[in-house]
């Protein structure tokens, strides 16, 4: 089972196993992860699953499609990596891939 | 020695589990216990009548957190379990098989039921609601046999479930007791939308209909309605809308209409005890009125304000409430609220019978968004509630 680093705002880590074909958000609601509120369910409406990926894996997910950038823009903390965690669909490629928790979202 | 203090959540859905991260989160120190009267973890409704009911969601991906979540923060969870009795004054409350557990609050999240039709015919075998994941899974064996779905009520849940029934290749009827669909909840353009796909997508939609009664041996096998239509049923699903748990609150004395009445806090007519969610008729400072809303947005919002209510922290800013539902693909999104007894004026943006987004005004202010297909102009829009809209320019 793949697994995603979760970094959380005061700066320590989590390791999340994600069933493959979970999204990045469901693996890391059903761990609990504080801040990953994921209201909508997956439905790219809420922007509560909003995460900052680390710039090295963000060439590997790419850049999201136009209507997940703009439900990005009322997310705050945006950065040049944000991504819906619920928009990432976990695959063995993907092993490994760290994200931020932005620290408004908590 | 100081003894720790005790927050018992009553009702493990989307509200109560909240309630419990956010205290958490918040740095609550003393015992949470969660009471819940469904025997799983807490889960996610909306997907019972969309992706859940049609099978491409499994039941693990509906839990809100995994079990492990619950221990890590130290979350007790009485599941299966159902709190038959409050008392305000003694801070007890008293559980199904007769456990009394001491409170120092309590928070109220008892969702809502599904509202009775007292019709003959209504406790035959094949007469679904839809309101646990139980229930999705019934009605689900039953649409995939194939066959006739009868759908009482043209709400969002009917019409999902509608949907999901032609899906499935079952031959599905709706009948709906109003002249227009959605017309409570929606724009008449967005209900006329809805209307002829249903048709299109091959649905008998019947508008204007009201039941007089199921009939069958044993089992329901049609569906009488009160001008004598009689129409073949094997399944009848009975979406006739919510009605807020209340019956526990009521018997302990707390205040209640339409839903445990609530101040902008949360907090009932006793001072420890909240109430949040489908259950709660809510306070809404914003608005400036009660409402009572049956939506995940609001039961976590609400599940917030009364957690921080009890530590005594700051009001989280209010949130504008937002639905969606999905249909054939289609997705409807919903943003705001209209006040029902004010005039309102609605503006259509886009192609009314293929993707388009509402504007609708109440009092010169943007009050709600409803976009058909076009996520980013839902988007755009919420960013846009609650301004000022100069109806001529754009009109
Ligand atoms: C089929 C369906 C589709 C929906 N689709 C959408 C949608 O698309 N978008 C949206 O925003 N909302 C949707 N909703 C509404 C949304 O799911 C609810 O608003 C939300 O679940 C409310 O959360 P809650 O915690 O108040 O209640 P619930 O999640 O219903 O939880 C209440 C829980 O309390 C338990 N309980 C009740 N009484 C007691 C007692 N005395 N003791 C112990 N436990 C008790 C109940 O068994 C239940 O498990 C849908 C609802 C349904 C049923
Ligand atoms: S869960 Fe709502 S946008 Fe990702």
């Amino acid at each position: 089972m793949p697994t995603a680093r979760f970094v959380m705002p005061d700066g320590t880590e989590r390791a999340v196993d994600v069933p493959d074909g979970w999204s990045l958000m469901e693996g890391a609601r059903r761990d609990g992860i504080p801040g990953i509120v994921a209201e909508c369910g997956g439905g790219a409406t809420c922007a509560t699953c909003h995460v900052i990926v680390d710039p090295t894996w963000y060439e590997v997910v790419g850049a999201p499609p136009d209507t997940e950038s703009m439900l990005l823009e009322l997310a705050s903390e945006r950065g040049e990596t944000s991504r819906l965690s619920c928009q990432i669909l976990m695959t063995d490629a993907l092993d490994g891939i760290t994200v931020r928790v932005p620290e408004s979202q908590l | 020695m100081t003894t720790k203090k005790v927050v018992l959540v009553v009702g493990a859905g989307q509200a109560g589990s909240e309630a419990c991260w956010a205290l958490r989160q918040g740095g609550f120190a003393g015992d949470i216990i969660l009471v819940g009267a469904e025997a799983a973890l807490p889960y996610e409704r909306p997907p019972l009548s969309k992706k859940f009911l049609n099978g491409t969601l499994d039941a693990e991906r509906l839990f809100l957190r995994g079990p492990a979540a619950y221990a890590d923060a130290g979350v007790s969870l009485k599941l299966g379990r159902r709190v038959v009795g409050l008392d305000p004054a003694a801070s007890i409350a008293v559980l199904d098989d007769g456990e009394r557990l001491a409170f120092d609050w309590a928070i109220l999240a008892m969702g809502s039921g599904a509202r009775a039709l007292p019709i003959p015919g209504i406790d035959l075998a094949g007469v679904h609601a839809l309101r646990t994941m139980e229930d999705a899974e019934r009605l689900r064996a039953g649409l995939l046999k194939g066959g006739r779905l009868v759908v009482i009520g043209g709400g969002y849940l009917g019409l999902e479930a509608a949907a999901t029934g032609r899906k499935l290749g079952c031959e599905v009827t709706v009948l709906e007791s109003a002249s227009g669909l959605l017309q409570r909840s929606a724009s008449r353009q967005t209900g006329a939308y809805f209307e002829a796909k249903h048709r299109a997508e091959g649905v008998d939609l019947r508008l204007g209909a009201s039941v007089a009664r199921i009939e069958g041996d044993g089992r329901a096998e049609r569906v009488v309605t009160a001008d004598g239509t009689v129409l073949p049923a094997d399944l009848v699903l009975v979406a006739v809308g919510g009605v807020p748990e209340t019956a526990l609150a009521e018997a302990a004395g707390l205040e209640c209409r339409n839903g445990i009445l609530v101040d902008a806090d949360c907090r009932t007519s006793v001072e420890t005890i909240f109430a949040v969610g489908d259950c709660a008729n809510h306070f809404d400072p914003a608005l400036g009125r009660h409402v009572r809303l049956e939506a995940v947005q609001t039961a976590i919002s609400q599940a917030r304000c009364a957690a921080a209510a009890i530590l005594g922290a700051p009001r989280p800013a209010p949130k504008t409430p937002y639905f969606w539902s999905d249909q054939y693909g289609v997705k409807l999104q919903i943003a705001g609220l209209i006040d029902p007894s004010l005039p309102c004026e609605d503006i259509l943006f886009g192609e009314a019978g293929v993707s388009f987004a509402i504007h609708r005004i109440q009092g010169g202010v943007l009050a709600a968004v409803e976009t058909v297909n076009r996520p980013v102009d839902f988007v755009r829009a919420q960013k846009l509630l609650g301004k000022p809209v100069d109806v001529a320019a754009v009109a």
